[in-house]
């Protein structure tokens, strides 16, 4: 049984999976029920060093650059309506790749053109973000966003960091006013 | 007063309201919006009762009230009292025919006495919605939460009702009450009915019954209730009040009780006639016409007709009189009748006479009988099921004296076996 986190809730990968490797990072939301635009939300991820930034463009993976050139991180693609059982996006992560330099891994979702369509996330229901040992299928993680954000269209679902030589992971559920663009500014990516 | 954003959540505590005596008034200027609140279990509309709209103004025990109806919709809930199984109350918007973005305003405050208040701005979010949900009252952790919605379906309060997991009733598909001695029609392709002409008259009179007579609309709303039950919303009438002016009738025009049948003959015209009016007629002895009844004349209207109550009831001559009336409108559309007498005929040969003939016609006979007690209704009873006759296009029932009879009831009653009658008389060629 995977363990269940809150917001702000950690816990340790490597210790849930001693020969754990690769992960699949897994995010879903329900699809808009109701009459009117699709949610169309993008996760992306960012590689950041221990000053919480990028290195460079190149550490920011979304869907129009969906692996990072080490080959550590790459997002499975956009799927536009979140119509689907389980995950509607997925990005995979090995860990025996990830540069040294690279302390954390920021998994976040935004919503396309969210200001222009008036969405927000409080309109989006049974959004999750889950983790799972890509090699055997096992579920690791889990974390249930729920009531955790209302008007914000751009959410940090997680983080995946080192600690004294382990993996953790963080349920982060933090909202960010303005979308991807000063988000991914806020990281150091020149967009 | 706290302005809410769109998608926002927020504890009704950080908003300083009582979940148990909250003030909800909903805004909307675009005539005949209805607003409903749903009360659901875990997104699905479980029970029925908790269903609050004008038909029925409150759930069992009170928790959630309709106060007031109009350009402000006014509730009262008290969300403590609902039971556990209630975990989420959804106010809803719906409209029959036009988006309710066709509002000026539409919009939602919430407060109560000495508590804080806050509102939401719904109209900038409408797109096509004929049926938005405005706001919902959850549970979460032990408290109760307000979100904002503004989100719905643009085919209207069907697409809401089975968003929620309800189910909308199909349009009854009729059985024949007894074999047509016609062989039925071959199933030739009908023109559509003008549908969209048809919902703008209803929408038309029913816009006019908020402007003149208020007390009406509730009327024409449950009428369309059972109207839509069997299938006969777009169903196009003649609506004919046939009253009963015998002596036994004196205390039934006193106490305003035929009055009332006025109001609700008029509800069901409003639906089913095309210009939404009524023609009445008045038979003791003999028989007379008494004009039209309209939303213009309604207010009154048994009472100006000053009746001079006659020592008899005969019906063969005002049924002669309401057939020689259809017949010179050219049997255009179908006539409903409603018959209303507190006692049996004289001259009961000629009246059967009369149903016979009538049965090749396109009329139905409504008999509506008021028990004074002690009064037999065998020969009603009788016509209901007299033989040789084409088709049943006759029926009959009876409610005691004062008639208590919830609306919702008599409606039922007064249009029970119109849709038989209307497939019958349709395999029978009576009907186009």
């Amino acid at each position: 049984m995977a363990l269940s986190l809150q917001k702000g809730g950690n816990i340790s990968l490597s210790k849930q999976d001693a020969n754990l490797q690769r992960i699949l990072v897994g995010l879903g939301w329900d699809p808009r029920s109701t009459d009117g635009q699709a949610f169309d939300l993008d996760a992306s991820a960012f590689l950041l060093t221990a000053s919480g930034r990028v290195r460079g463009d190149q550490d920011f993976i979304f869907y129009n650059q969906l692996r990072s050139t080490d080959g550590s991180v790459e997002h499975t693609g956009d799927n536009r309506t979140g119509v689907g059982d389980g995950d509607d996006e997925s990005i995979r992560v090995d860990l025996t790749k990830v540069p040294a330099e690279i302390d954390k891994i920021a998994v976040t979702v935004t919503i396309d053109e969210a200001d222009a369509r008036r969405q927000n996330f409080g309109q989006v229901g049974g959004a999750f973000i889950r983790i799972l040992n890509e090699d055997t299928g096992q579920e690791l993680t889990r974390y249930d966003l729920g009531e955790d954000f209302s008007t914000e269209t751009a959410v940090i679902f997680g983080e995946i960091y080192r600690h004294g030589g382990e993996w953790k992971f963080r349920a982060v559920g933090q909202g960010f006013v303005g979308g991807l663009g000063p988000m991914a500014r806020n990281y150091g990516v020149n967009v | 007063m706290t302005a809410l954003q769109v998608g926002q959540r927020v504890p009704l505590a950080d908003l300083n309201l009582d979940p148990a005596a909250l003030d909800v008034q909903v805004h909307c200027d675009l005539a005949a919006t209805d607003v409903t609140a749903f009360g659901l279990q875990d997104g699905r509309l479980a029970d029925d009762r908790y269903m609050v709209f004008y038909n029925q103004p409150a759930s069992p025990g009170g928790a959630l009230r309709l106060t007031g109806q109009g350009e402000r919709t006014d509730f009262t809930l008290d969300l403590t009292a609902l039971p556990g199984s209630v975990t989420e109350v959804v106010l809803a918007a719906t409209h029959d025919s036009q988006p309710v973005a066709q509002a000026h305003t539409l919009s939602v405050t919430v407060g109560g006495a000495g508590t804080g208040s806050a509102s939401f701005d719904v109209k900038p979010q409408l797109r096509a919605e004929k049926a938005v949900m405005l706001v919902r009252f959850y549970r979460h952790g032990g408290a109760w939460r307000l979100a904002t919605v503004a989100q719905g379906f643009d085919g209207g309060l069907d697409a809401l009702v089975r968003h929620f997991g309800g189910e909308v009733a199909a349009p009854a598909t009729p059985a024949p009450t007894m074999p047509a001695p016609v062989p039925p029609a071959p199933a030739t392709p009908r023109p559509a009915p003008p549908v969209n002409l048809r919902k703008e008259r209803q929408r038309v009179l029913l816009e006019k019954a908020q402007t003149t007579q208020p007390h009406l609309v509730n009327l024409i709303k449950t009428a369309n209730v059972s109207l839509e039950k069997r299938g006969l919303s777009e169903a196009l009438y003649r609506v004919n009040l046939v009253l009963d002016i015998s002596g036994s009738m004196s205390r039934e025009y006193r106490s305003g009780a035929v009055q009332d049948l006025a109001e609700r003959a008029l509800a069901l015209a409003a639906r089913l006639d095309d210009d939404g009016q009524v023609d009445v007629y008045l038979f003791g002895i003999k028989a007379q016409r008494a004009g039209s009844l309209s939303l213009d004349n309604s207010r009154g209207f048994v009472d100006r007709l000053n009746v001079r109550l006659e020592a008899g009831t005969h019906y063969s001559p005002v049924m002669q009189l309401v057939r020689e009336d259809a017949q010179a409108a050219g049997h255009r559309l179908p006539t409903l009748v409603l018959f209303i007498t507190d006692g049996g005929s004289s001259n009961r040969a000629a009246v059967i006479r009369q149903m016979t003939d009538s049965s090749r016609e396109p009329i139905f006979w409504k008999f509506m009988g008021i028990d004074q007690g002690g009064v037999n209704f065998d020969f009603l009873e009788k016509l209901d099921d007299l033989r040789g006759r084409v088709v049943d296009n006759a029926d009959f029932f009876s409610v005691p004296a004062p008639i208590t009879t919830p609306d919702a009831d008599l409606f039922e009653l007064l249009v029970n076996e119109l849709d038989t009658w209307q497939a019958a008389a349709r395999a029978a060629r009576l009907l186009p």
